[in-house]
């Protein structure tokens, strides 16, 4: 489908951060390159969309064309002499959704016009089915099935994975995502912008035990609760002034990461999983990597965590998702648009 | 030179020579112009029996207008411009919307609609503004001659621009009809073909689109969709084929 070499160019523009990738059959990665505007959004606490759909319009050409300058392309597609390739690049993918509407918009539009400038498929791509790519890219032989922790900003699911295209939702967050509730917290207790990074570093140098928290929905079933945690903390800390915030931190964390790796265990069992990995920001969390593989050895079972560049937004794995949906649905309508609140996509096996 | 013109509730798409137009397509898609911008262009290409390959330079509408419609058109005309290595030709709404009133012997004013009881001008001989109704009319009530306004602006705040401009001692300006109310893709191509002419072009990555205000510094969370409710029964993993 996609041309003898299977390159495919990826754009991912969901959030904050204008992404482009070229990778090879659905598996190298020829190169990725990520802009983000993490400082554009900081003093505001989080991202602000107008903003978001500003910096995409003016960050895609550099992005792309670095993209495939990485890559060893020009910006037709063609393999640039110097590198003695001969196949052009094959597809051209984005991500449709979910996410903010006007920042999806400007990476499908801008790669549906490239892909009729090239002649060639375009395919839209669902991040959250990237996400999981994100961990078979630098794991190609993960055995499977497969239990996802997909924790970020703006989403918290537990994923099983049976085979490319073939995956069942086990659970997922009633409000807050993981993510989400880093943000909330860091921004309640002034520790910075973006949260995960600011409360974690906080974290390091108190003591989890100092602040009693609830572990939310932690017997109830595989979905997941972060906003009467976020709450607890507030009404904690109003009560009690005095408390170092370090330990707020530490204890909030620990409650997330309780909440999380029991979950991602409970879905294990509960579906035979031979191996569990993460993905998503909230994914390269020292505390979250560290208690998600003791919990993982303990029970024997396998656990992949991706680097912590593939955990965060990138194009690459926009790109092997994109490889594996062309192959099996053919290419996206020229048609398509973004879809902000496009479910993760179950399909029939 | 294929032009695109998506600033506005309209999507238009136009291939045109230095003969004139080869084909051209308007819709109305509301607020989809993501959706229908792209197969346009497919559609006016196949109508001018010319490959989108052939193309040797993109002109786009950059705005003043609609945010999301102003950047689906810049993003779509950066992809097509980067993807073939041709110069990006922009005009601004308010031009685009002067050039189709070009038979007016009136002092053309062209208004576009910036919601939030602002709108956008530009005078003749002066820089675009944006401002209120009120500031409008300050401007008109200072022109020689008579003057009417075209664009979406002028067919939404007419009654209050022209009493607001005679209350202020000037001459009562005309509205145009409907059909001068958008910024037409004929009138674009016709401009971008001469500014192509004149060697006024940029390239894809320098061609950005114009908003006129800053943007709204309004912290959001990431959308995210509601949570499941059932996942359902399992399916056979045993029974996927690799």
């Amino acid at each position: 489908m996609t041309g003898g070499d299977g390159l495919v160019l990826a754009i991912e523009t969901s959030c904050d951060e204008t992404a482009a990738a070229v990778v090879e059959g659905g598996r190298t990665i020829l190169s990725s390159v990520v802009s983000s505007q993490v400082g554009l959004h900081e003093r505001f606490g989080g991202v602000v969309p107008e903003i978001a759909g500003r910096a995409h319009v003016e960050q895609i050409v550099p992005v792309v064309g670095r993209a495939l300058a990485d890559a060893g392309f020009d910006p037709t597609g063609r393999p640039l002499p110097a590198t003695g390739r001969e196949g052009r690049v094959g597809a051209v993918a984005a991500t449709t959704g979910p996410g903010l509407v006007g920042a999806l918009l400007v990476g499908v539009s801008f790669a549906k016009a490239l892909a009729l400038a090239w002649d060639v498929p375009f395919v839209g791509v669902n991040h959250l089915e990237g996400h999981l790519y994100a961990s078979l890219l630098e794991e190609p032989g993960m055995a499977l099935p497969v239990v996802v922790l997909l924790v970020s900003g703006g989403h918290s699911l537990l994923v099983v994975m049976h085979g490319p295209r073939y995956y069942e939702v086990l659970g997922e967050t009633v409000d807050d995502a993981a993510g989400e509730a880093f943000d909330k917290v860091a921004r309640f207790l002034d520790l910075g912008y973006p949260g995960g990074p600011a409360v974690e570093h906080a974290a390091s140098g108190g003591d989890s035990q100092a602040v009693p928290l609830p572990r939310p929905m932690l017997a109830e079933g595989l979905d997941m609760s972060f906003s009467g945690l976020k709450t607890a903390v507030v009404q904690f800390v109003t009560r009690h002034p005095d408390v170092r915030t370090p330990d707020v931190a530490a204890a909030f964390q620990e409650a997330v990461v309780d909440v999380l790796v029991h979950k991602t265990l409970a879905a294990a069992r509960a579906v035979g999983a031979r191996g569990v990995c993460l993905a998503g920001g909230v994914a390269a969390n020292g505390r979250l990597r560290e208690r998600t593989v003791e919990a993982c050895e303990a029970e024997g079972l396998p656990v992949f965590l991706p680097s912590r560049a593939m955990c965060t937004d990138n194009a690459a794995m926009i790109a092997a998702a994109g490889h594996v949906r062309l192959a099996s649905d053919g290419s996206t309508s020229i048609g398509a648009g973004a879809e902000p609140s496009a479910r993760f996509p179950v399909s029939p096996p | 030179m294929l032009a695109i013109e998506s600033a506005t509730i309209e999507v238009g798409v136009a291939l045109a020579g230095p003969g004139g137009l080869l084909a051209a397509l308007v819709a109305r898609p509301g607020r989809r112009h993501v959706e229908t911008l792209h197969p346009a262009i497919v559609a006016v290409c196949s109508a001018a029996s010319t490959p989108l390959a052939s193309v040797g330079a993109v002109c786009v509408d950059v705005g003043p207008g609609l945010f999301t419609g102003i950047r689906v058109g810049v993003a779509a005309a950066k992809g097509v411009a980067f993807g073939l290595g041709v110069p990006v030709v922009t005009c601004t709404s308010l031009e685009v919307l002067a050039e189709a009133a070009q038979d007016v012997a009136l002092t053309v004013v062209p208004v576009v609609d910036m919601r939030r009881g602002e709108v956008a001008w530009a005078a003749p001989g002066r820089d675009m503004r944006l401002g209120s109704t009120a500031d409008l009319a300050a401007d008109l009530a200072g022109l020689e001659g008579e003057a009417m306004l075209v664009g979406d602006g002028a067919l939404r705040y007419g009654v209050a621009i022209v009493e607001a401009t005679v209350a202020l001692g000037g001459a009562a300006p005309r509205i145009s009809s409907e059909d001068l109310g958008a910024p037409g893709v004929a009138a674009l191509a016709r401009l971008g073909i001469r500014r192509l002419a004149a060697g006024a072009t940029t390239d894809a990555a320098r061609a950005e689109p114009c908003y006129l205000r800053p943007p709204d510094a309004r912290a959001n969370w990431v959308s995210r969709p509601a949570p499941v409710v059932d996942v359902g029964a399992r399916a056979d993993p045993t029974a996927v084929p690799w």
